[in-house]
């Protein structure tokens, strides 16, 4: 023991003075080390801008960053927490970019064993070792985040959760909380596995802030940084006055990126949807919603409203940098190995062939086909042209065909996600908490299958197999048409390619965005129905990761 | 007893259960409702009741004339559905649709157990539960069309069962017909029967157009009398339930595309109520009083004729004719009417007025016309004996020449005359033209109009068949012009006053100071088609002004497209066509057009066929244009065009190269539509230079009578022309076809496309417009979906575009070149018209040449080819041909 205490010394001497060295060097100037720990019991690591601090009188390891203070302690299997660290050890490496440290924590008799990576850019990767189960990253969080990624990202604010002292949250690979003072983020990342994640109240109960987030690594990695700048948050009360209004709001981005807020969007279900603040003000044509001003933009760095009927001016919006910068939360994942993660998350789903493989012989979109009817018919060339117009008529049927299959599939995304909440159910009847829960995703279920059902109501069918045969049977009636000459029959052929164009892509926009914004709403449910119910926080997480999967087939608003 | 015989006797027995047992009515609330059933354009026949409406079939035009039966459940219709003319059925909410039998033009019995229809110029009857039909039109007799039931009661006295009223094919004649009747065919009344007449449900009246009116005859004593007299043209009577009322289809002219659907009570025939917009004429209705969007109160509805010491006065509610021994005064009334009174001008061949007026007698006073008969004398002795008519339902008189060989005329006093020529441009005179006191001749026209000097009203002179040539007098002083007249052998000559606001105004004429261009400043007073003729002294400009034309232009002066080398010595606006959105009070110059010269003589004395017709290609192209876009628009954005009308290459443009046999037998019409196009134009150049070659042979054939060097000067213009050479160079039609067999040869090729190859493409030195659009499109929902490309083969074809772009590029060229040369034909040939009228009416001998040059000049620019454009304002036909 003695011994390897000796050769530990010796390499740390000689680390030091390698980044000592390093730090005399500018192109590396970015991490410093002061490993003080046999003189103070103190060890720091400091960068442009950060440090990390390790005290043996202190049970946590300190991350500052721009006066923002992230403490990190860890805990054991029984929830204990570290009460104090017995060792700091700098691993020895080769690498000027980052430092890395073994800490072993003590909570009572146990002993905590932590590995702690940390970069030149003033992110931490933790690795949890010996009898270490999660850490615990105390700071005042105002708002926490579980950023949506396809979904909407969710707010935690304390006051939504009076009576509850821990908050549980869904484990999707990243979290991050927004700091009181609105001056930082806290962001936390960890690859697939078992994680928990919760937000933990102050022992005074219902105040805010949250003290912090406790996650339970799994045995993973946890990757972590504070994002630092002034008001690199804002909050902004929305009120009745901001109808139909440019409002230029108090507030300052403190650097270019991409940012973004949650507003309530109206439509078949009302629920918080995400919208990025633009480059400038425009309208947006969203299905189901209608023509709309989009809601939030820069004038520079000033941020803008324009809140409607249609995007109330109701509670308030959190603007937050998400992309486009590294000090957001995508830039900070970028870093780590969980951005794969993420991105391959979003993958749409291409159309199919359709079932008769029809070439596509006409431009596909309100233009092409209105082009077409406008003159072809409009002309009474129909006769003249009915070659190519019977492969078109095949082709519109076809690609009703092609949607309508994407509306089975959403139909049956629903069935069979229901009918693995009902064998879930089966197998935790006698927990009640997950029964609960369970019961009220089901339900979410029926209101997504039951809204969807009536958007698929169209010339009098009501399913995706009673559109393909109606596309087939005005298909051929089109057929029919074209052996009249002359113009008389102009409106029906108009109509059908109308209807053709309504079931097809009309339809798979219109459809399509009905099945988002219930999806949406039950993944937001799926979530936050879970607060109270750790025990449902593994059926939370399957059920949103199914939707996400099932919105890449449906429109990306 | 014989199969004919059964069949007429099974069909007395049906006819006689029609008069016997009344028509089922349903309940009483059914019963009361108004139901209007009409096709309207680009929807197809729609049934309204109250403020509800529903398709009932989507086939649309006039031709369709859908007909409600008496219980009002189904619905007749004609059709072409299939490729050839059948009376069609179904229920009046478009279910059960079906083909009763070959045949147009359908109507119900009273019944409805029975419909009549015309089929090859024949009437048959059909049973319609049976399929028994039976032919109505006496053997022997006329093609004959639009029938409807009537009682053979109403017919005659002695006769009892179902008879027809119908027109003869042509819609000369108007019959009734008894079926198996044994008098021969007469017809009752001779006109323009453009619609079904249909007999009031009484049987005592019927309705029935007749040119641009509808008119009621009482059946029993044969009397007719005008019952509508809007503005413009109606057509399509269909009487009330109760008989009280009629609705008709009325349109500001018969080339209207789209007509107003409007409810008269008979006895109130000035009131009109507006039902319905944008319909097509040869609809139905079944109720009483239908709602009404609009109401307007018509002029016309008053005729006196009175008679007091040697005097006759007749007024309507425009004008005051007042004959009495000092001559023939007409006044006009109301608020802008003109201060001072026009009088008859009647002189002999000598130009001698006639100074005494005698044998003043009243001919006619009837509801609707009323009528003096008068000598005119000079000095003793008789110039002429005329009958002068005033109508109710309209501001003019028409003079009938009884007999006498002098000039017949008004007087008044005028600052222009105009001949107005919608083919080159309108003559415009003034007093500067002519001598002080002196008449002059103008050129062959139909009408001629007279721009009163308090700038508030037009006279507008015209007459029948007869009248092709007046004459213009100048004051004594020089100031004003004073009289029109014909010329001598007029018999029948008609003098509208237009007075209802600002009918004419001098244009302020003003140049642009930068442009060097010309406009015209104006106040618009009411909505109208109207004129604007600027004269120059080396040339003339003339267009018409719509509605939509004037409200894209914003208000303000109107574009002088012309240039002027000196100033434009003259400008006038005026009023000339009717628009729906005219004042129902106001009355245009085409308006009484319509009425002196019924339908047939409007549209051919306005030459309307040469004005606002056009030929495509000389093989039928049905595009007549080739691109309204230019050769970089893409068809994503079709939607968002508000015009809703494209050329050939758009339409190319928009269709996927795939290789399928549709695709190719598609693009090859659409190719040869194109290469067809530009063929016309070559064809077009061809048929102006042989007028070219023909008037050099004309100028050549007259420069004996040539007293001022005219025709030498147009003969040599048009020999150096035809010798400028203009059509060598440029693209061939060959190199075009060259271009087109690119496109064709692309077809299938590049259908297997993918992705990663085209991405490849897109990063080779000089593809960065392709990488940028590439980009965009990945953008795109569409692709993001997979609509764009698929498992990594592109749907969308994007290499396509390359080669029809060249090809696009290629013909818009070719277009632009020849649209030079045409434009330098159609101009010169106008420059030439014009001087010939202003040579005319300075040098009345010059007349019978003169005019017959600009007869060939117009007839080569009437038979206008699309591509060549210089519409001048004016609205093409819809599908170039009048119908």
């Amino acid at each position: 023991m003695r011994a390897d205490v000796r050769r530990t010394d010796a390499c740390r001497s000689l680390l030091m003075l390698l980044v000592l060295c390093c730090a005399c060097d500018v192109a590396h100037a970015q991490i410093t080390v002061r490993d003080q720990w046999q003189q103070t019991g103190k060890v720091s690591v400091e960068g442009a801008g950060w440090s990390v601090s390790f005290a043996r009188d202190d049970a946590a390891v300190a991350l500052v960053s721009d006066n923002q203070v992230v403490r990190i302690v860890p805990f054991d299997d029984q929830g204990a927490e570290a009460d104090g660290i017995v060792s700091c050890e700098i691993a020895q490496t080769n690498s000027p970019d980052h430092v890395e440290l073994h800490a072993v924590f003590s909570a009572g008799v146990k002993r905590l064993a932590v590995s702690f990576l940390v970069a030149r850019e003033g992110t931490l990767r933790i690795r949890p070792a010996q009898a270490t189960r999660g850490v615990l990253v105390r700071s005042p969080i105002a708002v926490g985040v579980l950023p949506g990624i396809q979904l909407e990202d969710i707010l935690y604010r304390p006051q939504d959760y009076p009576k509850l002292s821990e908050v549980h949250v869904p484990a999707e690979n990243c979290f991050a909380g927004l700091l009181a003072g609105n001056d930082g983020i806290v962001v936390c990342a960890w690859p697939d596995g078992g994680q928990r994640i919760s937000l933990v109240k102050e022992e005074d109960g219902a105040k805010p802030p949250f003290g912090a987030i406790k996650i339970e690594l799994a045995g993973a990695d946890l990757h972590l940084t504070v994002l630092a700048a002034p008001a690199i948050w804002h909050i902004e009360k929305l009120q009745a006055g901001y109808l139909e209004r440019d409002i230029g709001i108090e507030w300052k981005r403190p650097f270019p990126a991409t940012y973004k807020t949650q507003l309530l969007l109206r439509g078949e279900t009302t629920i918080p949807r995400t919208f990025v603040l633009q480059k400038k003000p425009f309208s947006q044509y969203r299905p189901e919603v209608g023509d709309c001003a989009w809601p939030v933009w820069f004038d520079g760095d000033r941020a803008f409203m324009r809140l409607s009927k249609k995007i109330p001016p109701r509670g308030e919006a959190i603007i937050y940098p998400m992309e486009d910068g590294e000090k957001t939360l995508m830039g900070f994942l970028h870093q780590t190995p969980v951005a794969d993660i993420i991105v391959h998350r979003n993958k749409r789903a291409e159309l199919p062939h359709g079932p008769r493989d029809a070439a596509n012989v006409g431009f596909v979109a309100c233009g092409g086909t209105g082009l077409m009817r406008r003159t072809i018919f409009a002309l009474g060339l129909q006769h003249r042209e009915k070659e190519f117009l019977t492969e078109y008529a095949d082709f519109l049927a076809d690609y009703v065909a092609i949607v309508q299959k994407r509306h089975i599939g959403y139909f049956r995304f629903i069935d069979e996600t229901r009918k693995k909440l009902a064998a879930w159910l089966e197998e935790r009847a006698r927990d009640p908490e997950v029964r609960e829960y369970l019961q009220q995703m089901i339900e979410q279920a029926d209101r997504t299958e039951e809204g969807l059902r009536r958007k698929m109501e169209l010339y009098g069918d009501t399913t995706p197999h009673e559109h393909i045969a109606h596309a087939d049977r005005a298909a051929e009636r089109l057929k029919e048409l074209l052996d009249t000459p002359g113009t008389e029959l102009f409106p029906e052929c108009d109509e059908i390619i109308d209807m053709c164009n309504r079931l097809s892509w009309g339809h798979a926009e219109s459809a399509g965005m009905r099945f988002s914004m219930l999806t949406r709403e039950w993944a937001e449910k799926a979530a936050s129905a879970c607060a109270d119910k750790p025990g449902a926080l593994e059926y939370a997480e399957t059920v949103r990761a199914s939707i996400r999967d099932a919105l890449n087939a449906a429109p990306p608003w | 007893m014989t199969k004919n015989r059964l069949l007429c006797a099974s069909f007395s027995l049906a006819l006689l259960l029609v008069y016997v047992y009344p028509v089922s009515a349903g309940s009483e609330q059914a019963a009361k409702e108004e139901l209007l059933l009409y096709s309207r354009p680009n929807s197809g026949v729609v049934l309204q009741s109250g403020f509800s409406e529903t398709q009932v079939v989507y086939n649309q035009g006039p031709h369709v004339a859908p007909r409600l039966s008496p219980d009002r459940n189904r619905v007749l219709f004609t059709s072409i559905e299939g490729g050839k003319p059948g009376v069609w059925i179904t229920n009046r909410h478009g279910g059960d649709k079906e083909r009763i039998c070959d045949g147009f033009q359908a109507a119900w019995s009273p019944d409805g157990t029975t419909i009549v229809f015309q089929r090859d110029g024949r009437l048959v009857e059909r049973i319609l539960a049976s399929g028994e039909e039976r032919l109505v039109s006496p053997e022997g007799g006329p093609a004959l069309a639009y029938p409807s039931h009537i009682a053979t009661s109403s017919i005659s006295a002695n006769e009892s069962g179902s008879g027809f009223v119908c027109a003869d094919e042509a819609g000369r004649r108007l019959y009734l017909v008894v079926p198996n009747a044994r008098n021969p065919l007469e017809p009752v009344l001779e006109g323009e029967i453009r619609s079904a007449p249909r007999c009031s449900p009484d049987g005592k009246t019927l309705a029935f157009q007749d040119g641009a009116h509808i008119y009621l005859m009482d059946l029993a004593t044969r009397d007719v009398r005008q019952l509508t007299f809007d503005p413009g043209v109606q057509t399509s009577p269909v009487w009330s339930k109760d008989g009280q009322g009629i609705c008709y289809a009325r349109a500001p002219s018969p080339t209207a595309e789209t007509w107003e659907i409007c409810h008269v009570e008979v006895a109130r025939p000035h009131i009109v109520n507006l039902i319905e917009r944008r319909a097509h004429p040869g609809f139905d209705w079944s109720g009483s009083s239908p709602k009404s969007a609009r109401v307007a109160e018509l002029h016309g509805a008053r005729l006196t004729v009175r008679q007091t010491l040697g005097t006759v006065t007749i007024e309507n509610d425009w004008l005051i004719l007042r004959v009495s021994r000092d001559g023939a005064l007409l006044t006009t009334k109301g608020k802008d009417a003109p201060d001072t009174p026009m009088t008859l001008r009647v002189t002999d061949k000598r130009n001698r007025l006639a100074d005494e007026t005698v044998d003043i007698s009243v001919v006619e006073d009837s509801e609707d016309t009323g009528a003096v008969r008068a000598s005119f004398v000079a000095n003793g002795g008789r110039i002429m004996t005329a009958t002068i008519r005033m109508p109710r339902t309209r501001p003019f008189v028409e003079i009938a020449v009884e007999d006498g060989t002098g000039y017949v005329g008004f007087t008044a006093d005028m600052e222009l005359a105009i001949v107005p020529d919608r083919l080159s441009n309108d003559l415009v005179v003034g007093s500067k033209q002519i001598a002080a006191g002196a008449t002059t001749v103008l050129p062959e026209t139909p009408l001629v109009l007279g721009c009163l000097s308090d700038f508030n009203g037009m006279v507008v002179i015209t007459g029948f068949s007869d009248i092709t040539s007046f004459a213009v007098t100048n004051s004594n002083d020089g100031n004003q012009l004073t009289a029109l007249t014909t010329t001598p052998g007029t018999t029948r000559l008609v003098i509208a006053v237009l007075a209802a606001g600002s009918m004419w105004q001098p244009a302020e004429l003003e140049k642009h100071p930068e442009h060097a261009t010309w406009s015209a400043q104006w106040e618009k007073p009411f909505h109208a088609e109207w004129r604007m003729a600027v004269r120059g002294a080396e040339t003339a400009y003339s267009r018409t002004w719509n509605v939509r034309d004037l409200g894209a232009l914003g208000g303000g002066a109107l574009p002088i497209d012309e240039t002027f080398v000196r100033a434009p010595e003259r400008g006038v606006v005026y009023a000339w066509g009717r628009d729906v959105l005219t004042p129902a009070d106001v009355l245009v110059p085409t308006d009484v057009l319509a009425d002196v010269w019924g339908i047939d003589g409007y549209l051919t004395k306005l030459d309307i066929e040469g004005v606002r017709g056009y030929r495509t290609s000389s093989g039928g192209t049905p595009f007549r244009n080739l691109s309204l876009h230019g050769a970089t628009w893409h068809p994503a954005f079709a939607h968002e065009e508000p015009t809703g009308e494209f050329g050939v290459l758009e339409v190319m443009g928009s269709v996927f190269p795939v290789d399928t046999d549709g695709v190719r037998s598609l693009l090859r019409h659409l190719g040869n539509d194109a290469v067809g196009l530009l063929q016309g134009l070559d064809n077009r150049i061809g048929e102006y230079e042989q007028f070219l070659r023909d008037l050099a042979a004309f100028c050549e054939a007259h420069k004996n009578e040539d007293q001022n060097g005219f025709f030498a000067a147009v003969g040599a213009q048009a020999n150096d022309l035809l010798q400028s050479d203009r059509n060598s160079q440029g693209a061939t039609i060959a190199q075009v076809e060259k271009a087109f067999q690119r496109v064709l040869a692309v077809v299938g090729t590049r259908d297997r496309l993918t992705l990663a190859a085209f991405e490849r493409f897109c990063r080779l030195p000089g593809n960065e417009e392709w990488a940028a659009i590439l980009d965009e499109f990945k953008g795109y929902l569409a692709a993001k979906e997979g609509r764009l490309w698929h498992n990594d083969t592109i749907r969308f074809e994007l290499w396509y575009d390359d080669d029809f772009e060249a090809f696009s590029r290629r013909c818009l060229t070719f277009v632009a070149e020849r649209h030079r040369i045409l434009s330098e034909y159609r101009t010169w040939i106008k420059r030439t018209c014009d001087s010939t009228a202003q040579a005319i009416v300075a040098h009345p001998e010059f007349k019978a040449t003169g005019d017959e040059l600009r007869q060939t000049s117009h007839a080569v620019l009437r038979n206008r080819y699309y591509l060549e454009g210089d519409w001048c304002g004016e609205t093409p036909l819809p599908t170039g041909a009048l119908q």
